[in-house]
């Protein structure tokens, strides 16, 4: 039984289509990844799945349990757990309080300040921890909101585009992190711009295109597929490593 | 079916829709331009009537020219006006701190026009076309009203043209959204901004002059023509405060529920007519607003919000105890009105603190604290008296027993979750606008209705003081000492919340439901819960605030007052509501103040209750410039003076110096370019051959 | 400072030529601060004309705080900014933009509360017809035509940074300066866009680009510096950035 379980999930927006029946599918403890043009639906799907958003039709399972009709905080009760892709951290709290806020929703007898500290540690930001989020930068701002869903202890964990507004070795550091929540038995779905990252630390790739997953499968088979070249990655990923120092 | 006296009211209730229309339209105007809701509008309409007025009748100018003037000139330059000195320092400003600077004008200029126009003479404005008519059928329809519902419909095409079609309409409602990106585009925001802020003035302007003359003119009296534009407030709602169109519509929806009901006495009964009929504007309101499609949960939006250092407890029970130091230093030597006007204050004080949850960790706003007082006074006076009381009965478990003040929590905290159930999915602005409905409507409906404080001299006012046996509260001293230990109990009781997992929640709340709600938060119950919490609070200050003149009046409940809902909601905002020090700065002020001017005006034999109007005016404009309130401001200067610092700016004006400062010649930048220069570099820059730059 | 530079043509028959003209845009020992905490600490930075700087730098190292000072978002407190050999620190936001300083902020560039046609209604302060904005947007971004009577809110990320791009695409600037242009679009685009970028540059337009993906924008780049700390550290050809990137830059890594 898959951690999460999308069956036909289908969304529209006036007249546009933004889903027509999406199947996913992510199983704990692996990255799942979710790539695809701009406005090909992914931050409407993770809406779907976290019940921001209603869905026209289709089933969203968490453990095998369906949440389709669900609200949102029951949804988060069950392990569910995401990121945005706009920040929507507590600014007027400082990094601390935005961990101990989430810690403590959750009822599973831990002590949330020693959660809270934990974390601050894991990702990295106990620098930061007594300072305002609104003063911190966007990179930094981004890494308490995942450390805010760790802090509810999620089974799921979905982020959207977390590492725009990391430089590279933020990045490099941010994927190892990944790696490191999948080991311990969390299923990740990951919606990211920066390939390099995907293939670096997913086992299962999903391509959505205009609202249809187009191809999905691991890495080596997405880099290959021309479909998935046509549409979003353009020339071939190998490329655009070695591909600089040359001017226009 | 009488089809003549339909139709009559039918004409009558479109052209007060048309005013209805108009007025509500400049709200709009200003509200998608701005962000900000001008609380103040009725009153700038009401000053520009008696301003029409000045000119008109007084000075006999022409009544083309005496409109030039107004509606041309005085009008938006006050608007104008306005926006520069007060709305541009809003910017992110919290939205409790924009309806207390609004609301604070709308007093302090009732408070010009009392000084300028003063009551004691009768003034009155001709009609327009006097005795011109028409006649449909057997009715006479007057050119007023038909110039009236022309000049309506004329607006709003004109308007809604504004806005979707002009390129300066569509940038002025850019300026909502982000001013920066605004100039980034080659637009003035501020510009702009003062734009519509004149614009917004001048329809405030005309609705206040076509009210205030003509047969369906209400004259011109302050209160009347300020408060009568708040009926425009629920036509704008229908339009959901951006749709020129759908507020159209709402306006003559209730125009004619208005006039219909007024007309056709629908039951005999007397407490429906005396009752109920003149709050039909807000029972519409309310239900405009129930009506309104569930938004998606709100994402973090861009709000400057103040940090305040928390006290620790051991902090707060020192200042407590000296709270209540003070107070038996103050009930020793005051005595008389003066002591009971203090302890009135503390009362107050105490609502106020009921806000600090509510509004100033979890940014909701309650604009009916003092419904919920009038409902915790109810509440004390049934349950803790023995004697016999008018409506409702008593419990009479017993001359002032502490019961009652859990009685009086109990029940305002009751009736909030109650009233917050349907409200409370409401954001923002729209809840502050449903509790204002709803106190409205209860201190007619519930408190004034004779059933509940009695209309006169009967006891179902009486309020008892608690008795707790041992000590004895029946001197005004004692009273007041009892007072300042239940706010010095309350305001730790608030200030740990602050420090817990709930305080934490309510901020977070505040900053972004979204993400609540994503992380396993219920904000509706959160909600609710602080709602209910803080209605409870007001129910227990408003038992005890009965309890200092052992009586109160229905008034006292209502929104206007004195002290009314939304006095108690702008002075805990200007003393500063995310503390607890500022409630009670706030409940002195609101007490002391007034008592202080008829002090001063008895000495100086003069009525100098206008002044304080306008004083009150001014401390919400002092607010503006700092949001986080008095007791912020001096605490922040105060830290500054002893560390030896210069004041820090507060974080609103953290921007550095304006760009003007960097125009003036001679500035340490050296000397800013001239237009002329510009368009010189405009040449040397300009690769393509485009035209019209620097100017446009 | 700056040496010649490859990709800064010559270009004949503009206004006052002459071999020894000034950057179209240069920074001297710019200052500047949020509140008492000064984030500038003297900045010194070029832009010839037709040229593509990269402007890189860590998290937080002062570089969106240049691009404000330079549109006259935020006042210096301290140096210059010239335009063509004139100073312009004065000039406020709304004066350079229509002098053609067009700069596309980091995130949030729409009006969100505004259709997607009025959000490229706004786009004419330049002198460019509505018509010719809205031609030029959809045929390069296809996506937002369908969108256009949407608010643009409701769009998704990359299609409001496309969105956002469009001004500095449609309204001919002189200067272009552009906020971590990549974040959130699909690499395909993001491909294209910097295609489109080298482009503007060899018709002579400046550009000073802001970007966190060295990689991406050091292949377009004609110059780069790297900023620290709220000063520029090294200026210099992409390619011998990119090595001194790989040493201090990414040698930072954890
Ligand atoms: N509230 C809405 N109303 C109308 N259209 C919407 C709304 N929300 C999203 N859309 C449209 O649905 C499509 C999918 O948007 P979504 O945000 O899911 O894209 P995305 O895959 O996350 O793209 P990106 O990578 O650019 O963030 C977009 O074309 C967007 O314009
Ligand atoms: N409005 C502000 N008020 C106070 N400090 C600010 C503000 N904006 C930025 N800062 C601070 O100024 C410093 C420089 O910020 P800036 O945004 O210029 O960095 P950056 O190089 O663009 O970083 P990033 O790569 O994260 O965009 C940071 O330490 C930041 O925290
Ligand atoms: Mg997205
Ligand atoms: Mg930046």
């Amino acid at each position: 039984m898959a951690a999460l379980e999308v069956d036909d999930v289908a969304v529209t927006f006036g007249g546009l289509a933004a889903l027509t029946s999406v199947d996913l599918v992510a199983e704990a403890g692996a990255v799942t990844g979710l790539i695809g043009p701009n406005g090909a639906g992914k931050t409407t799907l993770f809406n779907v799945i976290c019940g921001l958003q209603r869905a026209r039709r289709g089933r969203v399972q968490l453990d095998g349990r369906d949440v389709t009709g669900a609200r949102t905080f029951n949804r988060a009760r069950l392990g569910l757990a995401r990121t945005f892709q706009r920040l929507e951290v507590f600014g007027s709290l400082t990094t601390r309080e935005n961990l101990l806020v989430a810690a403590e929703m959750q009822r599973n007898g831990r002590d949330p300040h020693a959660v809270a500290q934990e974390i601050l540690e894991e990702v990295g930001l106990t620098e930061y921890a007594d300072a305002h989020v609104d003063s911190i930068p966007t990179g930094l701002a981004r890494l308490v909101e995942l450390g805010r869903a760790l802090a509810t202890d999620p089974k799921v964990l979905l982020l959207d585009e977390p590492s725009s507004g990391l430089d590279e070795s933020e990045t490099t550091a941010f994927g190892e992190l990944l790696l490191r929540l999948a080991e311990r038995g969390l299923a990740v779905l990951l919606v990211e711009h920066d390939v390099e990252l995907v293939m670096r630390v997913c086992s299962q790739i999903y391509v959505l295109d205009f609202g249809e997953i187009i191809a999905s499968g691991p890495p080596d088979s997405i880099r290959r597929s021309s479909a998935v070249q046509a549409a979003y990655l353009g020339t071939p990923v190998a490329a655009h490593a070695s591909g600089n120092g040359s001017a226009s | 079916m009488d089809w003549n006296k339909l139709l009559e009211l039918t004409i009558y209730g479109v052209a007060l829709a048309s005013i209805y229309a108009i007025a509500a339209s400049g709200l709009v105007v200003t509200y998608t331009t701005s962000g900000i809701f001008n609380f103040a509008h009725g009153a700038i309409g009401m000053l520009m009537a008696f301003t029409y007025w000045q000119v008109r009748v007084q000075w006999g100018l022409p009544t083309w020219l005496s409109l030039l003037i107004v509606l041309g000139f005085v009008a938006p330059f006050t608007g104008a006006v306005i926006e520069r000195t007060l709305i541009r320092n809003l910017r992110a400003a919290p939205l409790a701190v924009t309806l207390v600077v609004t609301a604070a004008l709308m007093v302090g200029l009732m408070g010009v026009a009392t000084v300028l126009w003063p009551p004691d003479q009768s003034r009155s404005l001709p009609a327009f076309f006097t005795g011109k008519t028409v006649s449909i059928g057997s009715t006479i329809v007057t050119y007023q009203q038909l110039l009236t519902i022309g000049l309506a419909v004329l607006l709003a095409i004109l308007l809604k043209a504004l806005f979707t079609w002009t390129r300066t309409g569509i940038a002025m409602r850019a300026v909502v959204d982000s001013r920066d990106l605004v100039a980034l585009n080659g637009g003035r925001p501020v510009m702009l901004s003062t734009l519509s802020w004149a614009l917004g003035a001048m329809l405030a302007g005309l609705a206040g002059i076509l009210l205030a003359s003509g047969p369906i003119g209400i004259g011109l009296v302050i209160e009347a023509l300020t408060l009568v534009v708040i009926n425009a407030y629920a036509a704008a709602l229908f339009g959901r405060l951006r749709s020129i169109p759908l507020t159209f519509v709402g306006a003559l929806i209730i125009g004619l529920a208005q006039q219909y009901t007024v007309g056709y006495s629908i039951t005999k009964n007397a407490f429906f007519n005396t009752q109920i009929v003149p709050v039909v504007p807000y029972l519409l309101l309310f239900v405009a607003l129930l009506l309104m499609p569930e938004g998606r949960l709100r994402g973090a939006q861009l709000v400057h919000a103040i940090k305040i250092r928390v006290p620790s407890l051991r902090t707060s029970v020192i200042w407590s105890g000296v709270l209540v130091l003070g107070g038996w230093v103050v009930a020793e030597l005051v005595t008389g009105t003066n002591l009971t006007t203090i302890s009135k204050g503390l009362a107050i004080g105490i609502i106020m603190l009921s806000l600090v949850p509510l509004t100033g960790y979890a940014g909701q706003i309650s604009l009916c604290q003092m419904t919920f007082a009038g409902i915790g006074a109810f509440a004390m006076s049934r349950v803790a008296s023995s004697g016999t009381t008018v409506g409702f009965g008593s419990l009479g478990i017993g001359n002032g027993s502490p019961l009652g003040l859990l009685a009086a929590f109990v029940l305002a905290a009751a009736v909030g979750a109650l009233i917050a159930l349907p409200a409370i999915r409401l954001q923002g602005l729209y809840l502050a606008l449903a509790t204002m409905a709803f106190a409205v409507i209860m201190s007619s409906a519930f408190f004034e209705g004779g059933a509940i404080f009695g209309t006169g001299s009967t006891d179902a006012g009486a309020v008892q003081r608690p008795d707790f046996g041992m000590f004895s509260l029946s001197s005004n001293g004692a009273y007041l000492v009892f007072l300042s230990v239940v706010f010095g109990l309350v305001a730790i009781g608030v200030l740990a919340l602050r420090r817990g997992p709930f305080g934490r929640r309510l901020l977070a709340l505040r900053d972004s439901p979204a993400a609540v709600a994503t992380l396993g938060g219920s904000p509706t119950r959160t909600k609710l819960l602080v709602f209910s919490l803080s209605a409870g609070l007001a129910g227990l200050g408003g038992a005890l605030y009965g309890g200092v003149d052992r009586n109160v009046t229905p008034g006292q409940f209502s929104f206007f007052g004195p002290p009314g809902s939304l006095a108690v909601f702008v002075l805990a905002v200007v003393g500063g509501v995310a503390t607890v020090t500022g409630p009670l700065i706030g409940g002195q002020l609101l007490l002391l103040v007034p008592v202080f001017f008829t002090w001063l005006g008895t000495k100086l034999k003069t009525d100098l209750t206008p002044y304080a109007q306008v004083l009150f005016g001014l401390a919400g404009i002092g607010l503006g410039r700092n949001p986080g309130g008095a007791v912020v401001e001096i605490s922040t200067r105060f830290r500054a003076l002893v560390s030896g610092r210069m004041p820090r700016e507060t974080e609103m004006e953290a921007n550095g110096p304006p760009i003007e400062a960097l125009l003036v010649p001679g500035s340490p930048l050296g000397a800013p370019i001239a237009e002329s220069q510009l368009l010189e570099l405009d040449a040397l820059l300009d690769l393509e051959e485009v035209s019209g730059l620097g100017r446009a | 400072m700056t040496g010649p530079t490859p990709g800064s043509v010559a270009r004949a028959g503009t206004v006052g030529g002459g071999p020894e003209r000034p950057p179209v845009l240069e920074l001297r020992q710019v200052r500047a601060a949020y509140g008492r905490i000064e984030v500038l600490r003297g900045v010194d930075l070029a832009v010839p004309e037709g040229a593509v700087v990269a402007l890189l730098g860590r998290n937080g190292a002062g570089k969106t705080t240049t691009l404000n000072v330079i549109s006259g978002q935020l006042p210096a407190t301290h140096g210059s900014v010239m335009l063509a050999g004139r100073r312009v620190d004065g000039a406020s936001a709304d004066q350079l933009a229509r002098l053609g300083v067009c700069t596309v902020p980091e995130g949030r560039g729409v009006f969100p509360n505004l259709t997607v046609h009025e959000n490229l209604r706004l786009f004419t302060y330049r002198g460019v017809a509505l018509d010719q904005v809205e031609a030029e947007t959809f045929a390069r971004f296809p996506r937002l035509q369908a969108r256009r009577k949407q608010l643009a809110g409701t769009l998704s990320g990359g299609e409001q940074q496309m969105l956002a791009l469009a001004r500095a695409l449609t309204t001919r600037p002189a200067v272009l300066l552009l906020d971590e242009l990549s974040m959130g679009l699909a690499p395909i685009v993001v491909e294209e866009l910097y295609a489109q970028v080298a482009k503007i540059a060899t018709e002579g337009i400046s550009v000073l680009v802001v970007e966190q993906f060295a990689r991406t924008v050091l292949a377009v780049a004609d110059l780069a510096a790297v900023m620290h700390h709220g000063a520029i550290h090294h200026v210099g050809r992409p390619d011998a950035i990119m090595d001194q990137l790989s040493d201090a830059y990414l040698g930072n890594l954890s």
